[in-house]
């Protein structure tokens, strides 16, 4: 719709000074060869990252990989082109076959996702310029309360939810629209996505990874698919000597400790809240689906067609005295405000649809993770968390036989 | 001396932390707290800009708007400046909090001893922490619940497209309906007088195009593009408007060509036009913008000329390129009411300047397209080719027409040939009188053509051969036409030469316009449309 191209910074109205307004210059597409550059990158990196964590087992080795990707992806790529973002450009494909989904971004989508299947979160641990920057600024981590943690992680659950409602509608790619350290990577940027990059970075220094942990929509997708990954990240390279070294070592609470003997329960009250929750699942996602439901179409405003159908409706029954660039334009277009309101509706179909599926997801990993924290398990070793743990390989060291594989002393 | 290094960075942690704390708080107070008003959301130049709209000359009003809009533009870009500013420092800010915190921070060395035993973990508040992102996931979505947005229930009123019938019986687009340049109904037996002639205010080499008691007409120069509407029978100039900018860099284009070659199309609802610079635009019948677009540039080594073809509710714009390796070429489809892109196809062509025409063939309507080195047809409600032939080469300017049973298509200074529509056959080939620029016509026996050298030359339809040649002394760019009995050639002096078609060359008479002219002539009953290079003429035939 044409009153939608409206510049959105108007050009001056001084035409009897003979100022010549240029045209639009529309910037040169990225060359293919660069494109193609990027993904060649990716690939080594993953290859490297995966190399060095689960190889070699190199702490120092992905430190040095984090910088680069850092340099790379973050400083001169600007942090765009990103695996994070990716997600949004696939959702808009699968549902509008209209939007030509670039195989570089295709790329960058499945990638890592495809290395984790295999060899877990190495993405993140120092190809990611976002998880790469806030591990080199961790410097004196502290440990995030176990229930707030369960919490908090959730909450990537649910961005990711909104991000693929509102990428899959056509209202915007909310990842990019909100991330906290393109602004750093482009010194520049929307004041407070630039105060919120830099208090993530500032409590990045105590707090591991703030953004990857509770807020990053890839890591879920990440995180899923390592916890089918066949090499993995462990701890101690021979036996676990149940030394308990390591069992602060992770910042992330990405370590499970051993639990070699059964914690004092009572079996009656762990069955009977085991089936409450099984009940409970589908009232969750039921839940889900009405809450999504009726939040669409709100969340619907975000889309630039309903936000001028709803500003349009509000001129006509003189809720509003006054009008927008936009909605002028719309009037002078000559294009009757029923077809307006048409494809308004259509379009808030389409949230309202996009709303509940997000709403039973939601609903779905919240009761998921309800009846994982019900369900015991025993382990005989302190391992890594395959959905969580991001292979920054921190913990080797703090393991006394990993140590000796190295031929250093190990401390009393 | 470590120790002073050490004091010196917990210092620096602490200064440059109460730097971010406080500056960043700042920043972000000011950021949430007001909404700045821009010359984007300033509710003042948008008051402004309405009352302009109801006192349209009022001086002082917009040196007012002037004003206010240089004021709120440095606004912006001192604000912009001073963003980036704070952004630099905020990161200063922030790469000093991290050297001085690598310094003062270290992890805790690990002492299992001091932990003691460990602890069960506490599922029971783990549970409660996720309860509690459930609520606060519901309480927002309970939240957008009391905003929704709300649109009224109405019924679109719908636009019937234009029939088949009613476009038949005008003269919408170039060469008339279907692109033949022939006009059955018309008598334009000499003598002739000029009835009327007006000034066109902006030059160009369009043709006009007539819908009942409207001539529109489009002109450009390197600063504006104009469509022209005129009432055909007083002449007057009932209204012209501009396409609404920013205007794009006009494109190098010859004279001969110059900047509004393409002819507009019309459909009895509204004008549509294409001009060289890559806008195109419709406008209802009193003027009003319907839509616009910028389709982008149109790159053509002698300039853009090729004319849009509607059919029903779709406006056909056919955009040739480079070579037909480059995949430059295409067509693409506008909703006639709203623009809206309804599809585009790669056309396997060469750069060209012919316009598509709509013909109906076996019960089909189909787009037909020429340009090096196929004729093309396609479906003009999806795009999809429906068959081609080869035979063509160079620089293709006249347009195809279906003439009887033949698609009659030239390569300029080459060939015209006869193409069996549906097929790839050549029916026939002739290097007899082979225009450059002016499309051929026929009358349905036989079909004529003219050369750049000014050489008349009549082909037998079914075989294409040579009837007689006939050389007028005068050189054309204006397609001949034909109306009723009497084919009109309109050379660029000026001059209307009247012949009557058949198998032997006779000439009818001449009438001199006065005014040099490259646009096609428009019959229409006993009166002919033509554009000079400075007026729009009406001439009326006087016999009886």
């Amino acid at each position: 719709m044409i009153f939608l191209a409206a510049a959105k910074f108007p050009p001056p109205e001084f035409s009897e000074t003979g100022h010549q307004i240029p045209g639009f210059v529309a910037p040169a597409a990225r060359a293919a060869s660069l494109e193609r550059l990027d993904v060649a990158v990716l690939v080594l990196a993953l290859g490297l990252a995966a190399w060095l964590a689960l190889r070699q087992r190199s702490r120092r080795g992905l430190v040095w990989l984090g910088i680069f990707s850092v340099l790379y992806f973050g400083f001169w790529r600007k942090g765009c082109i990103c695996s994070i973002g990716s997600i949004q450009n696939i959702a808009l494909a699968l549902s509008d076959s209209s939007y030509a989904l670039p195989v570089t971004v295709i790329a960058f989508g499945l990638l890592p996702l495809v290395v984790a299947l295999f060899f877990g979160r190495v993405f993140c641990s120092a190809v990611c310029p976002h998880g790469a920057l806030q591990d080199l600024v961790l410097l004196k981590p502290m440990k995030v309360p176990e229930w707030l943690e369960h919490g908090l992680r959730l909450l990537a659950y649910v961005y990711l939810g909104l991000a693929v409602i509102f990428a899959a509608t056509g209202g915007g790619f909310i990842i990019c629209q909100y991330d906290p350290f393109v602004t750093i990577f482009r010194l520049s940027g929307n004041t407070i996505m630039v105060v919120t990059g830099i208090v993530l970075l500032v409590l990045g220094v105590f707090i591991g990874r703030p953004y990857c942990r509770y807020l990053c929509p890839y890591g879920v997708l990440l995180g899923l698919a390592s916890s089918v990954s066949k090499w993995r990240v462990q701890v101690t390279p021979s036996t676990c000597t149940q030394c308990r070294l390591c069992e602060q070592a992770c910042p992330f609470t990405a370590l499970n400790p051993a639990i070699t003997a059964a914690p004092v329960r009572n079996v009656k009250t762990d069955k009977r809240r085991l089936a409450a929750l099984v009940v409970l699942l589908p009232v969750l996602v039921a839940t889900g689906l009405w809450l999504g439901g009726i939040s669409g179409t709100a969340l619907a405003r975000k889309h630039r067609i309903i936000n001028l159908a709803e500003r349009v409706h509000l001129e006509e029954s003189g809720a509003v005295t006054d009008t927008t660039d936009a909605s002028n334009f719309f009037h002078a277009s000559g294009t009757p405000p029923e077809e307006l309101f048409a494809e308004a509706r259509k379009i808030q179909h389409r949230y309202i649809t996009a709303g509940r599926w997000a709403g039973i997801w939601i609903g779905l990993v919240i009761g998921l993770k309800l009846l994982s924290l019900a369900i015991r398990k025993e382990r005989p070793d302190y391992e890594a968390d395959q959905t969580r743990c991001v292979a920054c390989a921190r913990c080797y060291r703090y393991c006394p036989e990993e140590l000796k594989r190295l031929g250093l002393t190990v401390p009393e | 001396m470590k120790n002073f290094l050490d004091q010196i960075a917990r210092a620096g942690v602490l200064a440059s932390g109460l730097f971010i704390l406080l500056f960043g708080g700042l920043l972000t107070f000011t950021a949430v707290r007001g909404k700045v008003s821009t010359l984007v959301n300033s509710k003042q130049v948008v008051r402004l800009h309405n009352e302009l709209r109801t006192r349209p000359k009022d001086e002082e009003l917009k040196q007012h708007i002037r004003q206010l809009d240089l004021q709120l533009r440095r606004e912006t870009f001192d604000r912009l400046n001073l963003s980036h500013q704070t952004t630099r420092a905020l990161i200063g800010g922030l790469v000093v909090f991290l050297l001085c915190a690598h310094r003062t921070f270290r992890p805790n060395t690990p002492n299992p001893l001091a932990w003691g035993a460990r602890q069960p973990e506490k599922y029971q508040l783990a549970r409660y922490g996720v309860a509690g992102i459930f609520a606060l996931v519901a309480f927002g979505a309970l939240l957008a619940f009391l905003t929704p947005v709300r649109l009224p229930e109405r019924e679109v009123v719908t636009e019937l497209p234009v029939s088949d019938e009613e476009f038949r019986l005008q003269w919408p687009s170039f060469r008339g309906p279907n692109g033949t340049g022939h006009a059955a109904d018309a008598n334009l037996t000499l003598p002739w007088r000029v009835v009327w002639k007006t000034p066109v205010p902006t030059p160009g080499m369009s043709s006009p195009i007539i819908w009942s008691n409207t001539v529109f007409l489009t002109g450009a120069t390197d600063k504006e593009d104009r469509i022209f509407k005129f009432d055909a029978t007083t002449g007057a100039l009932t209204w012209s408007v501009t396409l609404p900018g920013p205007k794009p860099p006009a494109p190098k284009v010859t004279d001969d060509t110059g900047l509004a070659a393409p002819t507009p199309v019309t459909d009895g609802r509204r004008v549509y036009a294409v001009f060289p610079d890559g806008l195109a635009a419709a406008y209802d019948f009193n003027g009003k913008l319907a839509w616009s677009k910028n389709l982008g540039p149109l790159e053509n080594s002698y300039g853009y000329a090729t004319s849009p073809a509607l059919y029903r509710d779709r406006l056909l714009i056919q955009i040739d390129a480079g070579d037909p390796a480059d995949g430059q070429s295409r067509l693409l489809a506008l909703e006639a009411r709203t623009g809206r892109q309804l599809w585009e196809v790669k056309r396997p062509v060469a750069g060209s300047w012919t316009s598509p025409v709509i013909v109906e063939w076996n019960g089909q309507a189909q787009l037909l397209t020429c340009s090096a080195p196929f004729v093309i047809a396609y479906n003009p409600l999806d795009g999809t080719e429906l068959w081609r032939a080869p035979g063509l080469e160079s620089d293709c300017a006249p347009s195809p027409i279906l003439a009887g049973n033949i698609v009659v298509a030239v390569a300029p200074n080459t060939a015209v040939i006869g193409v069996q529509p549906g097929t790839t056959n050549i029916l026939w080939h002739t290097t007899d009188g082979v225009p450059d620029a002016s499309s051929p016509v026929s009358d349905g026996q036989r079909c004529y053509v003219i050369d750049p050298s000014g050489t008349l030359t009549c082909l037998q339809l079914a075989t294409g051969k040579a009837l007689w040649t006939h050389d007028m002394n005068d050189t054309f760019y204006a397609s001949p036409t034909i109306a009723g009995r009497t084919l009109i050639l309109l050379s660029r002096k000026g001059v209307a030469y009247l012949v009557e078609p058949g198998d032997s060359y006779r000439e009818l008479g001449k009438f001199e316009l006065g005014e040099k002219c490259n646009a096609s002539p428009v019959p229409r009953n006993r009166r002919l449309f033509v554009r000079g290079h400075q007026n729009l003429f009406c001439i009326e035939s006087q016999a009886k």
